[in-house]
This record gives C-alpha cells, structure tokens and sequence, in this order.
C-alpha cells in the first residue's frame, strides 16, 4: 500500500516536472521561433505565425493550466525582451494564445479529441477570443480595428500559419507521443469508470 | 542572438540598479497603465512619460544607442501595423481628410490610431527597456515571486530563463552549420531551410526538456519550486513608489 502510494506521489512528481519543462521549453521557443523565421524576411513572421506553434504544442502536451500560463506569458515576454509584437497589441496577443493554449489541452487531453479535431476547435476558440477583444478590449487600448480588417489580415494573411498548426503541430506530437523517451506515455490512457 | 534578447546584458552600477527590483516592477506596470490609457490626443501628457523614461534611463546609466538598437527592431513591424491602421474606413464623411492611401481615402480617427499604435508601443518598450536595462532577470524573477505572482507563471518563466540559453547555444550552431553549407538566395529556400531548423530545435528542445524532468524529479522535485524570503523593503523605497505610481496615474487620469 505504501509502495503504491509513493509509487503514484513519484509519478505526479514526474508528470509535473514533465510539464512544467515542456512549459519553460515553449516559452523559450516562443521567443526563438519567431526570430529564426526574421531570417527569411521581415514579413515572413506575420505570414507564419511562428509564436503560435509552441503555445499550440505546449497545449496538447501539457494540462489547461500550463498551456494558458504558457500563453498568456510568450507575447508578453516576447514584447519586453525583443519588441515584438508591440505593446498594447502583445495584451491582445496574449488573450489569444491563452485560448490557443487552454483550448488545446481541454479539447485533446480532458475532452479526449481526436488530434487534429482539438487543434481545430483551438484556433476557433483562439479566434473568437480575437474577435470579442476587438469588440471589447481593443477600443480601450486604443485599436480602433474593424472586424473585417483582422478577417483579412490574419485568414488570408497568414493562411501559411494556419496549415502549418494544421500540419506540422499534429505531426510533431504525434512523433513525440511515439517516441516514449520517458515510461509514462505523454498523453495518459482514459480513467475507467467504477 | 543573445545580444537581440539581452541575455548577457549587466546593468550598470546606479542608484536605479540598486533599487528593490519589486519596486520597479510595480512602477512599470503603472507607467504600462498609464501609457495605455492616455488618449494620443493628450500628446503633452505622453511626452511628459517619455521625459519620465528618459530620465530613468539617463539615471540608470543606459547608453543612448544601447536605447536606440532595441527600438530599431520594433519599427518595421510598427510601420506595418500603422499602415494597416490608417486603411480603416471613414465612419462618418467629416471625419474624411481629403488625402488618399493606395487608393484609400484616409480618415482622421484611422490616422489617430496609427499614430496611437506607434506612440504608446514606442514608449512601452521604451519602458520595458529601461527596467530589463536596469535590473537583473534572476532578481525580477524572485520580484514577481515576491509580489505573489502566480506560482506555476514564475515557475514557467524561471525555467524559460534557463532554456534561453542553452537553446541560442543550440540555435547558433545550428546558423553556423547553415552558413557553412551556403546560406540559400531564394526566399524559398530560405523558407524552407528555417522550416526544417525549427523542426530540429523542436525535436532537439523536446529530448532535452525530458532529460531536464527526470533529473528534476531525481534532484527531489515534488511539484513546487522552493521560494527565497524577499527581504524587507526600505520605507523610503515604497514612499517613492506610492508616489511615482500616484503621479503616473494622476497624469492618466486626471
């Protein structure tokens, strides 16, 4: 009984070390990504969405909490370390990949989603979190920006950054998931009902 | 790479240096506040927050051009984002200024909020830059430990800090291989070879990240980070922060 007990205290240790890794290391990406894609050209990251792919995959390898921290914190962190996204439009950036994040993590690791069904149903909830801070928020930081300007610019705009969530994020985490470094799968079985 | 994040900066020796970093996080976020909240046509008011930073900065010993390379960084990104500001239609046809934008006629309300985006962003960052210029990470992290952030935040950004590092290591090297193979001249290629160097950081972060868990978990990790004692703060430090804060706020507001 006690062996089983600091058995599952272990693995709770584990799982939360595992996660809150995860957490700091797309964090990290989030600020690294989106320089590497500067590279190709200034606009190249406006077109990708590069800081959406960490938070994204942080979502579906992590709990709701962690996913949303992680989001809530990369714009921000981003904006005071390197500028961009500029400040007050980090704020709203920063609402929106919580969603990406926490929406992730609920739809695929608590609603149990298929995958590419949960990164869907994220970036809805990413987008109709944008469009109830334009609504609400975005006036009072002084972004005055219609509906339909945000419309054209971040679904026809950045159509590349949307096939790469939809493409390359399902891919990677179905490799991690395959990959088992540690015993414990990253994505644990459905608890059996008593 | 480490130079673009300011990951090796030290701040210089000055009275702001010394300050408690958990007051001058708390004077950001109200100096942030008041920024946002100052409308662009109160221009007097928000010139008076940049003479307020620049007298930071000049106090806290930041070096002019130190200043002027990080905001170079913001302004292509700025011109963007006031270019797509000043596209937004006319509401009412006296708000129209008679001026055109490819093809666009220009409205007053648009152009003030493009000219609102480029003030208010500029001296954010400004502000951001003159506190990260002034202070020690490790210190506004256990400043925002201190202030009772969100554990699980701090605890993530700590972390994070630690990445940085190892992955601009890992980034550079990376760039190195890149060069020495040729850097690609097509916008394609190029596309496609920071395509498949995000994919390997991406692969080469995740195995590290999981060797970093278990050896959290072997070094004791239960869940939680251990938190220092913050030190208690000097009266004198918190009337001036009261007091600067009032002040910004005031000039808001008011």
């Amino acid at each position: 009984m006690a062996e089983s007990c600091a058995a599952t205290t272990r693995a709770q240790a584990l799982t939360s070390a595992r996660e809150l890794s995860i957490g700091g290391l797309m964090i990290a990406l989030g600020l690294l990504v989106p320089w590497l894609f500067h590279f190709a050209g200034p606009q190249v990251a406006t077109v990708f969405l590069p800081m959406f792919l960490p938070v994204l995959m942080c979502g579906l390898l992590t709990r709701p909490a962690v996913a949303a921290t992680v989001g809530l914190v990369t714009p921000l962190l981003s904006s005071a370390l390197s500028g961009m996204p500029p400040s007050p439009l980090c704020f709203l950036m920063a609402f929106e990949l919580c969603a990406l994040g926490a929406a992730a993590s609920f739809a695929y690791r608590r609603a149990r989603l298929p995958l590419l069904l949960a990164v869907v149903v994220a970036m809805l909830a990413a987008r109709a979190i944008v469009a109830v801070e334009i609504v609400t928020i975005a006036p009072l930081l002084g972004v005055k920006q219609h509906l339909w300007a945000y419309v054209v610019l971040q679904y026809l705009g950045s159509w590349p950054g949307l096939v790469l969530q939809l493409t390359v994020v399902p891919g990677a985490v179905r490799a991690i998931e395959k990959l088992g470094v540690l015993a414990s799968p990253v994505r644990a079985p459905a608890e059996r009902q008593p | 790479m480490k130079r673009f994040l300011q990951l090796e900066h030290r701040p210089p020796d000055s009275p702001l240096a010394r300050l408690d970093a958990r007051i001058k996080l708390v004077c950001l976020v109200a100096l942030l506040v008041g920024i946002v909240a100052t409308p662009i046509t109160a221009w007097e008011r928000l010139l008076a927050c940049a003479v307020v930073l620049l007298l930071a900065a000049a106090v806290g010993r930041l070096r002019a051009k130190w200043l002027l390379a990080r905001g170079l960084i913001l302004l292509p990104f700025l011109v963007i984002v006031a270019f797509v500001a000043c596209l937004a239609p006319a509401r009412t046809p006296g708000d129209a200024l008679g001026a055109e934008l490819w093809g666009r006629p220009l409205s007053r309300a648009a152009v003030l909020t493009g000219a609102s985006v480029i003030v208010k962003s500029s001296l954010a960052l400004l502000a951001f830059t003159v506190v990260l210029g002034v202070s020690e990470v490790s210190g506004l992290l256990a400043a925002l430990s201190a202030l009772r952030a969100p554990r699980l935040a701090v605890a993530l950004l700590t972390l994070a800090y630690r990445y940085l590092f190892v992955l601009t290591d890992e980034l550079s090297r990376m760039i190195i291989a890149r060069d020495s193979r040729g850097r690609p001249r097509q916008w394609r290629r190029r596309v496609r070879t920071a395509g498949a160097m995000a994919g390997t950081l991406f692969v080469r972060a995740y195995e590290r990240s999981e060797r970093i868990a278990i050896a959290m978990v072997s070094r004791g990790f239960a869940g939680r980070f251990p938190v220092p004692e913050a030190p208690r703060l000097p009266a004198w430090h918190v009337v001036a922060a009261v007091a600067f804060c009032g002040g910004i706020l005031l000039l808001a507001f008011w």
